[in-house]
């Protein structure tokens, strides 16, 4: 019978685990694309957080044409499909695109915070238009997997700890 | 000559925000668009950035607890530490274990309380440094100490340049309750860490704070008398010593305050006749090993406890009469944990006048937010007895 | 007139100290290029000797990433080097300091050390450590000191030589008075100092050659360079005075001006090379005995003979000192007293025998 009150080895390491995953996804920034259609085009808005200073390269899906941004000109830099944008201070990005409605799916991107050395995909958020419903299922959000990780660990916790 | 601000594209020495969009765009450009532009390199580029952030696009000239002054155009990434104290206070303010790359020996020696340095190159000490190492790991940084040992400090520096010019050397207490807080501050706007310094002071200064105001309030001859006792027998604290310091801070008054020489050996019947009305003995070194961060019992305190009183004729003295003999470790009391040692010492002195202060809440915050440690007060460490 | 045997053994002997002094330059050697690849970074010995290589010529070397990356050439030539020829400069010249010495004092036991020299270079560093005070400011504080005091001990022997003659009994007494005067000073500076400035007092006094760097090897190599020649060329002197004083002054050596004058030198090379190291023992009374031994005592060899045997005995020591607790540098100070224990321990035996 376990006493509760000593932290043995595996309690630690299991409580280790627990506040990495908890830190993790709380500490690193992360960048998220919503796509909202337009009359004949897409406008995308790149939401920034926690990321003061880094670069966000978005490629762009085949049949898109650059038609604009409202980011300054001399933190954007277009390149065929390529569009590369410079990150200093701004929490959100947008830009427009000519193309079809179907081309929101295939939108890529990295980004790259400066100041922590992280990088990373930029996230997908949950469609806003109710047409995009059955669209890809979205890739896991840091919370969910956080919360997943939690439950995982206290069905552990409570197998092994019990009393 | 100081190094250029990285990314400086007009090298004017300030580096603003169209040259650093420059230099982001170039970067990206040439590694995931197939540019052929003059990119910087991805460290440039991170330098850069900090540089920015942190600096407003400027070098940096800073001045250390010492005086002297450096001039830095790029964030201090690999960092050697010979002061084991200064890492605790670098702790405090969030810098990333990462950016160390080499640590005085005592810190290897303490893997409870410095879990995360453990895999860092071992420097030595002060006194005894080694060299090879230090070169080895290519340090941008190194940090001495400002008012301890100087001789030995500046040989580590002349050695050290004679065999890379390009270190930085910074000397800074990290102990020393009256340059503190500057130098919280001044380490925070050399890593960075402005924001994190800030809470920390805050935390710092609620507590000494807490302490000072009511301290203040006290008539100098109202002051309770301490006898403050280190780690050997009969071993004082007298005039200039950091315990007696703190003893001060804490609205006590030494009795051997007056006393030259730092740590004198005192007469047991000179302590009797100035019937102190507090006694406090510092433990963990010397004669007394025990107790900290990896000790659960307390049963060496409490012998310690008994030997005192037992002492012949020393049942005379008010303190040992009225029961506020206290032990204390020097964890908590030296080195840059120190408020948290004065709290307890404030607590003992004036206990009426502190009733609402809680030590040992102040040391659990510590050691949960500033130093980042899974370490529970309630199960492990022995610190202060009676508490 | 000398007889057949006697130009034999004389042969014999000549032959003997050209091989054991041409041996010992060999053994120098050797160990000076293992020492050079010896310390606690991680360099292979083919990186050391290319490093050696690459600070004499630079552009003719070509380094491998690796070496730029640990900064190799840094370490050996910003390190080691200085350190390793540091190491047979003071070995060589407190080797010679002792032979004069004991030459002078007639005595085999006597060393610079037992003059006092060493116990008030010490309470020179001393006083300079804790009390923050001395002759030259700044960071020639401790060496300025601890070089004055030493120069100071010595000037004292004499001056209380010439008042009541200089023989060796009376330097040898004078030297010990000296020595327990210092001591008494430096133990009374390390109570009353405060517990940082102890530690640095303690350390400088184990004797470490951790302090070394090209300007001083540059100042004791002046000193040696320019004062030994001057001991060689008077050897024949020291020969004499061995014999004794009468001897000596009915041979026309000027006694008490060469005894002032051999003095003065050793404790010169002595105070130059203390002055930087601390006090590291036993090299300058065991390298002459060892020397003894084997080719005589015959000072116009004996002295550049233990003069190498002081060599190799330190920078063997600091070699050990460098690698025998693996990422401790042991003081080459605490080094030379262990090798003091199996050469008194030889002693004794032999004592015993005889």
């Amino acid at each position: 019978m376990l006493n509760s009150s000593i932290v043995t080895p595996k309690r630690a390491l299991l409580l280790c685990i627990l506040v990495v995953v908890l830190a993790a996804p709380a500490a690193a920034g992360s960048i998220e694309r919503t796509i909202t259609p337009q009359e004949g085009g897409l406008d995308i808005t790149l939401t920034v957080n926690d990321i003061p200073v880094g670069g966000i390269v978005e490629t762009l899906p085949e049949g898109c044409t650059w038609m604009g941004t409202d980011h300054p000109e001399d933190r954007t830099r277009v390149s065929g499909e390529k569009v590369a944008f410079a990150i200093i201070g701004e929490e959100t990005i947008t830009y427009q695109v000519q193309g079809p409605q179907d081309a929101a799916e295939a939108f890529a991107g990295t980004w790259e915070d400066l100041l922590t050395g992280d990088s990373g995909v930029v996230g997908l958020d949950e469609p806003g238009n109710p047409e995009q419903a059955d669209a890809t299922t979205p890739p896991s959000t840091p919370g969910f997997g956080c919360a997943a990780a939690l439950a995982a660990l206290a069905v552990l916790c409570s197998r092994r700890c019990g009393r | 000559m100081v190094a250029a601000v990285p990314c400086d594209g007009d090298g004017d020495g300030t580096l603003t925000a169209p040259e650093l969009a420059t230099a982001i765009l170039d970067s990206l450009d040439a590694r995931y668009m197939g540019g052929t532009v003059a990119a910087p390199s991805l460290t440039d580029l991170q330098d850069a950035a900090f540089v920015y952030e942190h600096w407003d696009g400027r070098a940096l000239t800073i001045t250390d607890t010492s005086g002297r002054t450096t001039t830095l155009t790029r964030p201090l990434n690999r960092i050697a530490l010979f002061n084991s104290d200064a890492i605790r206070m670098m702790r405090s303010i969030g810098l990333e274990p990462d950016r160390v790359v080499g640590v005085a020996k005592y810190v290897l020696e303490d893997p409870v309380f410095y879990p995360e340095y453990q895999e860092k190159a071992n420097l030595g000490s002060v006194w005894s440094p080694d060299y090879e190492q230090t070169a080895s790991v290519r340090p941008d940084a190194v940090f001495l100490y400002a008012s301890v040992s100087e001789t030995s400090c500046a040989d580590i520096e002349k050695t050290l340049r004679a065999i890379d010019p390009a270190i930085h050397f910074f000397r800074i207490d990290s102990f020393r309750p009256a340059v503190y807080a500057d130098e919280v501050r001044t380490l925070g706007l050399l890593l960075g860490k402005e924001e994190e310094a800030r809470e920390f002071l805050a935390f710092h200064e609620d507590v000494t704070g807490t302490v000072a105001d009511v301290v203040d309030t006290i008539p100098d001859e109202d002051r309770v008398p301490v006898y403050l006792e280190t780690w050997n027998a009969y071993k004082s604290a007298g005039m200039g010593s950091g315990y007696d310091e703190k003893v001060w801070l804490a609205g006590g008054r030494n009795i051997f305050g007056e006393n030259p020489v730092e740590y004198p050996v005192v007469d047991p019947e000179a302590v009797i006749s100035r019937n102190p009305a507090v006694i406090i003995k510092i433990v963990g070194a010397g004669e007394t090993t025990f107790g900290g961060y990896d000790d659960d019992d307390l049963a060496s305190f409490e012998s310690v406890l008994r030997s005192i009183e037992n002492r012949p004729v020393w049942d005379r003295i008010k303190a040992v009469r009225d029961g506020r003999v206290h032990l204390i470790h020097s964890k908590i009391i030296g080195g840059p944990d120190y408020f948290i040692g004065t709290a307890y010492l404030a607590k003992w002195f004036y206990p009426d006048l502190f009733a609402d202060l809680d030590p040992r809440a102040i040391h659990q915050r510590y050691l949960d937010e500033f130093q980042r440690l899974d370490y529970d007060l309630d199960d492990h460490g022995t610190f202060v007895y009676p508490a | 007139m000398m007889t057949d045997t006697g130009r034999q053994e004389y042969a014999h002997l000549t032959g003997k100290r050209a091989f054991f002094i041409t041996g010992l330059i060999l053994i120098l050697i050797a160990l000076a290029g293992v020492a050079v690849t010896l310390g606690s970074a991680d360099l292979s010995v083919a990186d050391s000797y290319r490093a050696v290589l690459a600070g004499l010529f630079p552009d003719a070397v070509d380094l491998p990433d690796r070496m730029i990356e640990s900064n190799a050439v840094g370490i050996v030539w910003g390190w080691r080097l200085h350190r390793v020829l540091f190491a047979v400069v003071a070995g060589f010249g407190l080797a010679i300091a002792g032979s004069v010495m004991q030459g002078v004092l007639r005595n085999p036991l006597a060393s610079p050390f037992t003059l006092g020299i060493a116990s008030a270079a010490s309470c020179g560093a001393s006083v300079a450590i804790i009390l923050g005070t001395g002759v030259i400011s700044g960071s020639l504080l401790i060496i300025g000191n601890a070089f004055l005091f030493a120069m100071l001990a010595s000037a004292a022997i004499y001056g209380m030589a010439r008042l009541r003659g200089m023989e060796s009994e009376t330097l040898i007494l004078a030297g010990i008075a000296l020595m327990y005067l210092f001591s008494a000073v430096t133990s009374l500076l390390q109570y009353l100092g405060t517990a940082d400035k102890v530690q640095e007092v303690v350390f400088w006094m184990f004797g470490s050659l951790d302090k070394s760097s090209w300007p001083k090897l540059g100042i004791v190599s002046v000193v040696v360079v320019a004062v030994v020649p001057i001991l060689l060329w008077r050897a024949w002197d020291l020969n004499a005075l061995a014999e004794g004083d009468e001897v000596a002054a009915s041979l026309g050596v000027p006694v008490e001006r060469s005894m002032a004058g051999f003095m003065l030198a050793a404790s010169l090379i002595t105070a130059v090379i203390i002055c930087f190291t601390g006090t590291i023992g036993f090299i300058g009374l065991v390298a002459p005995h060892i020397t003894r031994m084997v080719i005589g005592t015959d000072h116009r060899t004996l002295l550049p003979a233990s003069g190498l045997v002081g060599a190799v005995l330190l920078l063997g020591a600091d070699c050990l000192a460098r690698t025998a607790i693996p990422g401790t540098i042991i003081p080459v100070g605490i080094m030379t007293a262990f090798l003091g224990i199996p050469f008194f321990l030889y002693l004794f035996m032999k004592r015993r025998d005889g």
